[in-house]
Parts: C-alpha cells; structure tokens; sequence
C-alpha cells in the first residue's frame, strides 16, 4: 500500500478519533481491553482500507467497521470470561457524578446490539442510515430506539438516587 | 436535558481518557501483520491448543490405567488392591495437574497485546518449565506405579494359576453327572476367568504403552515447539537487524525431526491397538452387572481414540495427505502450518 493511501487513511483516521474513543468505550471496561480494541479497531480498519470506494462517508464506514469489531471483541472476551486474570486496580471504576457520565453509565447498562444504535443516533444519524450501518430495517431501527430511550430514561432516574 | 445536547458535551476525558495515537497504533499493526509474526501467532496458538490436547491425553491415559487395574473378579482384597492402585495413579496428577493449570494460565492470554520477542520468550520459559515438571514427575512418582503393576502382575499370575487348575479339573471328565445348568456356568465361570486375565494383560500393556511412550512424546513435542520458537525468534531477529536468515540449520533440525515423528507414529498405533482391543475385550467378556464401569472405559477409550490417536499423528508429522489410518477412520485432517517455510 503506497504511502499516501498510508498518510490518507490515518489523516481520517485523526480526523474521526472520537467514532473509535466513544465505541471503545461503550464496548470495553478494563483499560487492558481498551487498547486491546482500539489496535484491533485501527488494525481492521487499515486491514479493509483498500476496499473502501468513498461510496459512503469515512465517518459511517469507520462507524461500521468499529463497531463490527467491538461486537466480535466483546464475543471473544465473553467467551474467555473464564481464563482472564482480572485486576481489580485495572477496572475502571466510574461512579457518575454529572449528567454526561450518566448518560453514558446508562447506554453501558444496555445490551450490547443497542449500544451502538443509540450512539448512532445520538451522533447525528438518520434511522436509514443507522439501518444501513446495522443491517436491520429502518422501521426496526425507529421501534428499538423509542424503547432504548425509554430503558435510558428508567435506568438514569434510578442512578440519580446516591451511589453505594 | 435532551439526550443529544449531553451527548455533544462528552469529552475525551469522559471517554476514559488518552489512547494510543493512531500513527503509532497502525505502525504496531503493520509490524503484527508481517509474515513472520503472523506465522509465530498461528504457533503461539496451536500451542496452546497442543498442550492442552496433551494434558486431556495424559489425565486419560491414567484414568485407563486405573480402569484397567480394577477390572478383575470382585473380591474383599481385588478392591482393596484396586483402590490401593487408583490413589496411587491419581497421586501424580494431584501434584501435576495444578502446576501445569497454573502455568498454562500464566501464559500471554492475548497475543498482540505483547511485544513478539517478550511472547515468544514467555512461551520458551513456559516450554522449560513444563519439561521441569515432567522429569519430576517420571523421577518422583514412575516408581509407584512400576510398584502397582508389579502388584497387578503377580494378581494376574495367581488368577492364572486358579484358571488353569479349572480346566485340567474340567478336562478330567470331573463333569460327568452334573446338571446341564451347572455345566454352563462352569465354563461360563471359566470363560469369564481367561476373559479378566486377557483384559489385565492388555490394560497393563496399554498402561505400560501410555507412560512409557506418551511421556518421551511430550518430551520430544516439547522439543518441537521449542526449537521452532527459537528458530522463529532468531528469524525475527535476523530480519530486524537487517539480515536474510539461513535455511541450514533448521532443515537439518527439520530432517531428524521428521524421522522421530514416524517412529512415535509407530508407537501411536501399537499403542492404538493396544487400546483398541483392551477396549473390546471389555466390552465383550466383562460381567453384564458391571455396565457403569464398562461405560466409564467406553468414554475413557474414545478420549484416547481421539486424543492419543488423532492428535499426535496429525500433529507431529509434515504429510499433506490423509494418512491410511485416518482415512480408514474417516477422520478429518485439520492443517496446520507447516515447518520450514523460511
């Protein structure tokens, strides 16, 4: 691959850090798994780069394959729940104290498929492209987000009592 | 507060702060996909896997030994002696099987999240260490189970002796005015008699076959992997600094190891047999009352099957075509990355 393909893929990459920041978030818990996930992101991305045509904008094409990615970590990390030696200092421990972390302590208590459905739609996405990112119908992806609004809702104002 | 205006305020530090920047990220992928790391991580894998195939083959390989020494006629002293013999078998794998539990988890979890020289190394000191523990083994606790089959062989040749007196008593003409019921469960008694002793001779044998050929097995797998660690670290190395590796060396190493692989294939089939036939004659000539233990070997000779057979034959030897025997079996042959490519 030549070194401006190089030099194009990572000045888009830098330029939409925040798709892979806020995937790796919502799809990991230990600082470990993060970087885990980000190479494994970045390593994907770079792997299908050469197939991507411009047919569809870097940002949802980068959405797509982040979040393909974080799916089959979080499989694969599920899967090993057994064999993980765990650290407890490595776990990131985040007990929300503002809104923002709220509502992101919320969309972490979601299930995994409705994470990146409601992050989509939170950036901005239409619920045909969301459908087009996810592969499910665009009535679908109305009827999912109407009740993963609601489930945020029901699990903030239960948080706003004082965290243990 | 709409969800959108909160979502447009989260930072980077509410997304856990710093990560590795993408250049330096991508510079790391490009180095984890070149051929040599790719190759050393399909290694690194199958490995682990191998070692645990090992672990499963040596546990059953006990077990049936175990198995083996209990089947004899039931009496006050056969199940003392049998017992006697199933702590004593399971004595090694107590100390054993812990260590090596640990060890296998003390080794990387995830491949690319190490440096591949710090991998590798990890994994060589994990191969020593595993050798350690199997010279410990053979030193500390083979001597046992030499006792209990020694134990095992003079019970055999008292039930012969028992056996062969029935049959002269028989030949004798003894029968002559007993019932027809009686004359049947005579020489059922004495069928079942020469069964048990033929099902002791071939579970001795196929104990002895298990510790004596599976371990040195072990040993030169150990070997294997260890060499081709080494040699791929070196071709690592080699290419960091610059250099085009040599073949030489490691088409002589290539060259021995081939020709171990077909003996210890060799052994895998007598060893098979032997399994094999202890197995049926279990099956076939065993009391009819015993059918747990009976299914208990059944499970235990389909382990073996498939651990002492089609492991070892596929892993250890460089063909690409099915072997007889695996096609004979309608086995599956998976691939595996084959040595000396560089």
């Amino acid at each position: 691959m030549s070194d401006t393909r190089q030099e194009n893929f990572l000045e888009s990459l830098q330029a939409h850090e925040g798709i892979v920041r806020k995937v790796v978030y919502l799809y990991t818990d230990r600082k470990n798994d993060r970087d885990d996930l980000h190479q494994e992101i970045v390593y994907q991305a770079w792997k299908s780069y050469p197939r991507f045509k411009g047919d569809s904008k870097f940002s949802t094409w980068l959405y797509k394959v982040s979040i393909n990615t974080a799916m089959v970590f979080r499989r694969h990390l599920d899967r090993n729940k057994g064999n993980r030696l765990v650290v407890e200092s490595d776990r990131v421990s985040e007990p929300p104290n503002d809104a923002r972390q709220q509502l992101l302590w919320a969309i972490r208590q979601l299930e995994k498929a409705d994470r990146s459905l409601i992050v989509l739609h939170l950036d901005g996405y239409k619920n045909g492209e969301i459908a087009e990112i996810l592969g499910l119908s665009s009535n679908h992806v109305g009827v999912k987000l109407h009740r993963i609004k609601t489930r945020i809702g029901k699990i903030i104002r239960k948080e706003e009592q004082p965290w243990t | 507060m709409d969800l959108k205006d909160l979502w447009q305020g989260i930072s980077p530090e509410d997304l856990g702060g710093e990560l590795p920047s993408a250049p330096e990220t991508l510079e790391r992928v490009q180095e984890a996909t070149r051929p040599t790391t790719v190759r050393i991580q399909k290694l690194v894998r199958q490995f682990r896997k191998d070692l645990r195939a090992y672990l499963v083959l040596f546990l059953a390989g006990v077990g049936y030994a175990s198995l083996g020494i209990w089947a004899v006629p039931p009496s006050f002293l056969s199940l003392a002696l049998s017992l006697a013999c199933a702590v004593l078998l399971a004595l090694p794998l107590l100390d054993l099987w812990p260590q090596l539990n640990r060890l296998q988890a003390q080794l990387p979890q995830e491949d690319h999240a190490q440096p591949l020289a710090q991998l590798l190394e990890a994994y060589v000191e994990g191969l020593d260490r595993i050798q350690s523990l199997r010279q410990r083994f053979l030193r500390r606790w083979l001597p046992f189970v030499g006792i209990v089959f020694g134990l095992r062989f003079a019970w055999f040749v008292a039930g012969l002796g028992d056996t062969l007196e029935k049959i002269r008593w028989t030949i004798a003409g003894n029968m002559d005015g007993m019932e027809l019921s009686e004359i049947l469960r005579f020489t059922r008694q004495i069928f079942y008699d020469l069964a048990g002793i033929g099902v002791i001779v071939v579970a001795l044998l196929g104990g002895y076959m298990i510790l004596r050929y599976n371990m040195p097995k072990l040993a030169f797998q150990i070997r294997l992997w260890r060499s081709e660690l080494d040699w791929q670290l070196g071709v690592l190395r080699q290419e960091q600094a610059g250099a085009a590796p040599s073949r030489t060396r490691w088409q002589q190493l290539s060259m021995g190891l081939e020709q171990t692989a077909k003996m210890s294939d060799f052994l895998v089939l007598v060893f098979l047999f032997i399994t094999l036939s202890s197995l049926g004659a279990h099956l076939f000539y065993t009391d009819l009352s015993s059918f747990p233990f009976r299914l208990a070997l059944l499970i235990t000779g389909a382990l073996l099957y498939f651990f002492g057979f089609t492991f070892p034959q596929l892993r250890l030897t460089r063909q690409s075509s099915p072997s007889p025997i695996s096609i004979l079996f309608l086995l599956p042959r998976p691939s595996r990355p084959r040595f000396g490519v560089y």
